[in-house]
């Protein structure tokens, strides 16, 4: 926890150098990404939330706090993606959040996850509506879709997202994430193949299980 | 009803309870009617707005969600005074004020996710090079109906050999040669795994029933060869010539 707090300060002060060598030291020292994701980063943008809550920053504050750690995302992402020897396989995963919905680091995290099992990947980040989601999965094909809300009235798209995206004829796996998950049950707005992930390690746990998720030492 | 009604922003009179008690016309423009102010902040904005309100130690100002006619969570900065027990409370719309930093922030999300596509675009584009040069470095050159010369160019590593050992085997198939040269005389450097796999594709010749054999071995080159784990049963010859008069013989 003391690290996340260290870290929300740099992100607050929009210091990308330093706050890298925070993870990148986590990272060295053999930290896996689930604990650098959940524990670090999450954790960090929490407590930017508790400070504006008790009137400390503003959302403007946070904007920069979240371009930063969007930084580290990527950064990160990049580092472990050259020293890591997952071999790549053909299953196909893609990522958005529903419409008007802006928070998108938490499904950004989950896309690295899944690219991290040697997934191929497609990240379309914040406020992707219904019609450009479905047009974007038609031409790709993705066998799952991941989608992400944190915003209590985002949660009515689910019902039309789930529905229309799991009739595409290819019969994507549609799972759902985002902080709202955690706390309430929104499985009424899904069917019963829906998948909801209260954690990325339910979703490392997953892909885990996958059949070609499994760690291999052959680099491709 | 006092001169309140006219301020140009959203006002509210309420008491401890967030009872409203009075507001602006505006008020009334922006959101939704109701009797207790607390209904017209965000569910997760209301922690913050007590503290607000209520705690005499807190800043008297600060950002609230609340819901207006227009949106469920708009952003607000609120200022409030309290007097005896009833509270003004102004509301100004923040959000307009945001939209240039949003753009920005926006320009930069972009921007990084650009950045990265670039990067492995370049990467990947680098690596198509990088095997269509590598098909370049060994090609398959008929010299008679029965001998074929293959030069080297190049590093002779285990990407090399992998790339081009199946087309090397499948071209010896094709016809009727007996012999395939390899020429040396374009090898730069070479690597352990080079060699064994260089080997290795040798002994496959070999089974295949032709008769490879190599031209063109610098100094720096035999060390490598000989030292490798099983050395190939192979004529080492100096020169094409050598080679070509041999073959032709
Ligand atoms: C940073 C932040 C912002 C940033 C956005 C950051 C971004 N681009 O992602 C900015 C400043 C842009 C922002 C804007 C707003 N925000 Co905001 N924001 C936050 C804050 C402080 C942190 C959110 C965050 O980044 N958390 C870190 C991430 C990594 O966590 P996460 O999303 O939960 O993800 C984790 C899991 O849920 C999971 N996960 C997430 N998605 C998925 C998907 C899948 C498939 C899986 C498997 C897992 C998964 O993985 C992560 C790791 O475990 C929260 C406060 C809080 N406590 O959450 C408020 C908060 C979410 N925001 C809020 C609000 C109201 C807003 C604004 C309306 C304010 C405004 N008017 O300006 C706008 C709305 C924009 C919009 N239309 O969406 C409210 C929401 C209230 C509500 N009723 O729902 C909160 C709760 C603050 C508050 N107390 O009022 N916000």
């Amino acid at each position: 926890m003391e690290k996340a707090i260290e870290l929300a300060q740099l992100l607050l002060q929009g210091n990308q150098d330093a706050a890298w060598h925070l993870i990148d030291e986590e990272r060295v020292s053999g930290s896996d990404s689930l604990h650098i994701y959940e524990n670090i980063l999450t954790k960090a943008m929490t407590h930017i939330g508790y400070l504006w809550e008790t009137n400390k920053i503003t959302v403007a504050d946070e904007h920069l706090a979240t371009s930063t750690c969007d930084f580290l995302l990527a950064q990160y992402f990049w580092h472990k993606k050259r020293e890591d020897r997952t071999s790549n396989h053909n299953r196909k995963a893609m990522f958005l959040c529903v419409e008007d919905e802006q928070h998108y680091l938490g499904i950004k995290m989950a896309s690295q996850l899944f690219a991290e099992h040697g997934w191929q990947t497609r990240f379309h980040g914040p406020n992707l509506p219904l019609d450009y989601a479905k047009k974007a999965a038609n031409e790709w094909k993705p066998e799952v879709i991941c989608l992400s809300f944190s915003i209590l009235y985002h949660a009515e798209h689910l019902s039309p997202y789930i529905k229309e995206l799991e009739e595409l004829p290819f019969r994507p796996q549609i799972i759902i994430g985002g902080r709202l998950v955690t706390r309430y049950e929104f499985r009424r707005y899904g069917s019963d193949r829906t998948v909801f992930f209260r954690s990325l390690n339910e979703v490392n746990d997953w892909l885990e299980h996958q059949p070609n998720g499994v760690r291999s030492n052959v680099g491709t | 009803m006092s001169e309140h009604k006219f301020l140009p922003q959203p006002y509210f009179l309420i008491n401890k309870e967030f009872d409203i008690l009075e507001f602006s016309d505006k008020s009334a423009d922006v959101f939704d009617f109701s009797t207790n102010f607390l209904d017209l902040t965000d569910w997760e904005s209301q922690g913050k707005l007590k503290n607000i309100l209520g705690n005499s130690e807190s800043r008297p100002e600060g950002e609230i969600i609340m819901k207006t006619k227009e949106s469920p969570y708009a952003l607000f900065d609120i200022s409030v005074k309290w007097n005896q027990d009833e509270c003004h409370v102004i509301c100004i719309e923040k959000d307009h004020r945001l939209a240039e930093l949003e753009r920005i922030v926006e320009k930069h999300r972009v921007r990084l996710a650009e950045t990265n596509l670039e990067l492995l675009e370049k990467k990947e584009q680098i690596e198509k090079t990088l095997n269509e040069i590598r098909n370049l470095s060994c090609p398959f050159i008929r010299l008679t109906t029965r001998a074929a010369l293959v030069p080297l160019f190049g590093n002779l590593d285990h990407e090399l050999i992998l790339q081009n050992g199946t087309r090397i085997l499948e071209m010896s198939q094709d016809g009727s040669y007996l012999e395939i040269l390899f020429d040396f005389n374009g090898v730069g450097e070479l690597t352990n795994e080079g060699v064994e796999a260089f080997i290795a594709l040798v002994k496959e010749l070999q089974l295949m029933g032709l008769a490879p054999s190599i031209i063109g071995i610098k100094p720096a080159h035999a060390i490598y060869l000989n030292s490798a784990a099983s050395v190939p049963d192979v004529p080492f010859l100096n020169s094409l010539s050598k080679a070509f008069k041999k073959s032709v013989y």
